[in-house]
């Protein structure tokens, strides 16, 4: 199983730490290394509406952000005795993940979903949805788990 | 025979003079002054002049309304001369001029006008392209850029097609677009980009942070005190987005440090800095676009609006520590001094040399806006002096500057938005809605400050202030000149006041909401439309009635 990997989107607040639980209890399951994955992208929430491109700055802060997240996380993954590894990508979250498997991978990806509202999925855009279908698509052997509130 | 040769001399010399003196000696010049309703000057007026029937004159009058008309060579002084005025969106008018005053090398006239509009093709056209813009933008069907692009270029595409045609369909002219553009206002923008574009580099906002941090010395609501204070302090200098795309990142790592919720930060942040940028000329976009209007000075802002700003702030700062008091308290102070040398690693000056640089040429741009009113310049010049001296002493790179660091969608968005707005107040859609708020208001001066304000505020909560604030700059220049009492600034500082503040309302009120919003949502914490709504609705309705206090008592 060295190409099986378990990927968990890093996010914060109470749905990501249940999806890093859900990641590392599947890790230790299956005997498969664990990637904490954080995307520090900024451009899907400032091209849009704001027109301004993805800042230097800000990306670092958010990468601070990432890196503050795992470092918490980690502590976890450690106590379950899980191999782990952690990623923090700037680019589009779906080109790295086309980096990391491979089409035939029968990887899987934990996914946090944020619960969110009609006007706040209109103002931000951007559903990991879309993502999900996309990964379904071009991964067909990629399972998905999706941790929602 | 003698005789008759100088009888027929005589009658030939008498034959020739007359043949001369039956073309009027002195030109016949005809001035006068052409308003509309309002006592507001119309431009591009055309003036014809008749007489017997008979086209003798045509002029335009200018963007002041005065015209001058010369006729030369009329056979006689007619008994009268009928003018004629004309322009799209006005009822057609004629007057008789049948006085004329002899000045010795010319007959003169003087003939003042006011011309009565009418609700024709053009106006419920350019009626349509403004609320269709008004809703690409609101529910973000469009980039607000392209929304207001669709609505300028649709204006002057039909002015020149539809109303090439039929004159009813004429909406705005090119050189009326161009002239409703203010780029006092997209220069002064621009300037301010810039200067802040190369200073942020420096990280000097993050370290502001970090500083704030510092001082609180482990005491969360004194942190969030202090870092409101600091945004607030940002913001009356720098854009709200900007402000919350530095300081968002670094709110949120000390608040994940301290196991707090990230929005007991962010919130009373993002309520400084819509608070914090109503306070200077140069803070929010809604106040440069009053500031050059009616031509009030960054001092005038500062002296008017500055001490309300720093009341509402301190009131907020308590409402805060009544929202979020239990949280703060929940707060994993353990180690102040291991997050506060992690904050320090992270969040240094990078470049000193270049902020040296930049505060100092800083200091120079806000010392210029201190004493603009007294150049009588305009303060996009010293926006853009102290761009270029920053652009020439830190050797950054132009293109990289330029492109990076200049919003150009939000430059051109104004611009366009200036057209659609000047379409509307060309086919008289403006003085309408002039009229209506005037009725509403009456004569008090107390009914209009409450009004406008109140509206303001609410309508900002829901729509972008910005399109708001523009549509509403000849509202509240009407009613400033026709309300008793209001003839001074104050209805501008309700405008200012309520579509600034107003941005604290809804998750929709303001650009930093949103951006803020969005950053919080990266790192795992949605901010919901009606968890922003619980806290920013109270927060903007006390701000609301401090500021209407403020000004109702003289301010």
């Amino acid at each position: 199983m060295d190409n099986q990997i378990v990927i968990c989107i890093v996010k914060g607040g109470k749905i990501g730490e249940k999806a890093v639980e859900k990641a590392i209890g599947i890790a230790k399951e299956n005997s498969m290394k664990l990637i904490f994955l954080f995307s520090s992208d900024t451009d899907d929430i400032l091209s849009g509406n704001f027109g301004i491109s993805s800042d230097d700055i800000t990306s670092r802060g958010i990468e601070n952000i990432g890196k503050t997240l795992i470092s918490q996380f980690k502590d976890k993954a450690e106590n379950s005795g899980v191999k782990y590894s952690s990623k923090i990508v700037g680019g589009d979250l779906l080109d790295e993940l086309r980096k990391m498997i491979k089409r035939d991978d029968k990887s899987i990806f934990v996914v946090p979903r944020l619960e969110r509202g009609p006007i706040e999925k209109f103002l931000i855009g951007n559903s990991i949805d879309e993502y999900i279908d996309k990964l379904k698509k071009e991964f067909p052997l990629l399972k998905i788990y999706i941790v929602d509130g | 025979m003698k005789k008759l040769i100088i009888i027929a001399s005589v009658f030939y010399l008498f034959l020739i003079l007359s043949s001369t003196s039956s073309a009027l000696s002195l030109p016949i010049q005809i001035n006068g002054k052409i308003v509309n309703a309002h006592n507001t000057p119309i431009g591009s007026v055309e003036i014809t002049a008749f007489s017997g029937g008979k086209k003798i004159a045509k002029t335009t009058s200018t963007d002041s309304g005065f015209y001058e008309m010369r006729i030369d060579n009329l056979p006689a002084l007619p008994a009268s001369i009928k003018l004629s005025f004309y322009k799209a969106s006005y009822k057609k008018q004629s007057i008789s001029i049948d006085k004329f005053y002899n000045e010795g090398n010319l007959y003169s006239a003087f003939k003042n006008t006011s011309l009565v509009r009418t609700a024709g093709p053009a106006f419920w056209i350019a009626l349509a392209i403004l609320i269709i813009m008004y809703v690409l933008i609101t529910f973000e069907i469009f980039h607000r850029t392209l929304a207001a692009t669709i609505g300028a270029v649709l204006a002057l595409f039909l002015s020149y097609t539809l109303g090439a045609l039929n004159p009813n369909y004429f909406i705005i002219s090119f050189d009326e677009a161009m002239k409703a553009i203010d780029l006092n206002v997209i220069f002064l923008l621009m300037g301010m980009m810039i200067i802040v574009g190369i200073m942020k580099k420096t990280g000097v906002f993050q370290w502001l942070t970090y500083i704030s941090y510092k001082m609180s010395k482990g005491k969360v609501f004194r942190l969030a005190a202090i870092l409101m204070i600091v945004t607030a302090i940002t913001s009356a200098f720098l854009d709200n987005v900007t402000t919350m795309l530095l300081l968002t990142p670094v709110s949120i790592e000390i608040a994940l440090v301290l196991k707090i919720n990230p929005f007991s930060l962010l919130i009373p942040e993002v309520m400084a800095s819509n608070a914090g940028g109503t306070a200077t000329l140069i803070g929010d976009p809604p106040n440069i676009l009053i500031g050059s209007y009616a031509h009030l000075t960054f001092n005038q802002f500062l002296i008017n609006l500055t001490p309300v700003i720093v009341i509402i702030t301190i009131a907020t700062i308590l409402i805060m520590k009544l929202v979020y008091g239990k949280e703060y308290k929940k707060a994993a102070i353990g180690n102040v001094d291991e997050l506060l040398a992690k904050l320090k690693r992270e969040y240094k000056i990078t470049d000193m040399k270049l902020l040296k640089k930049s505060l100092w040429v800083l200091g120079f741009v806000v010392l210029l806006f201190i004493t603009h009113g007294a150049l009588h310049m305009e303060p996009s010049i010293a926006a853009l002096l102290g761009a270029t001296i920053l652009l020439v002493i830190s050797g950054a790179d132009v293109v990289e500057i330029l492109e990076k660091e200049v919003e150009w969608p939000t430059l051109i968005f104004f611009m366009m938005l200036f057209i659609v707005v000047g379409a509307a107040e060309q086919t008289g859609i403006i003085q309408l809605l002039a009229d209506m708020v005037k009725q509403l208001a009456g004569t008090s001066r107390v009914a209009a400050i409450i009004l406008i304000i109140w509206v303001s505020a609410f309508a900002s909560a829901i729509i972008d202030n910005i399109p708001f604030t523009a549509t509403m700059l000849p509202v509240v220049a009407y009613l400033a000149e026709t309300i008793p009492g209001a003839n001074g600034a104050i209805l501008w500082w309700a405008l200012s006041l309520g579509a600034c503040l107003g941005g604290n309302g809804t998750l929709i009120g303001a650009s930093a909401n949103v951006v803020t919003a969005g950053l919080a949502e990266k790192a795992g914490y949605p901010l919901r439309f009606i968890e922003f709504f619980k806290v920013g609705m109270p927060v903007m309705i006390v701000s609301i009635i401090i500021a209407t206090v403020w000004l109702l008592i003289g301010g």
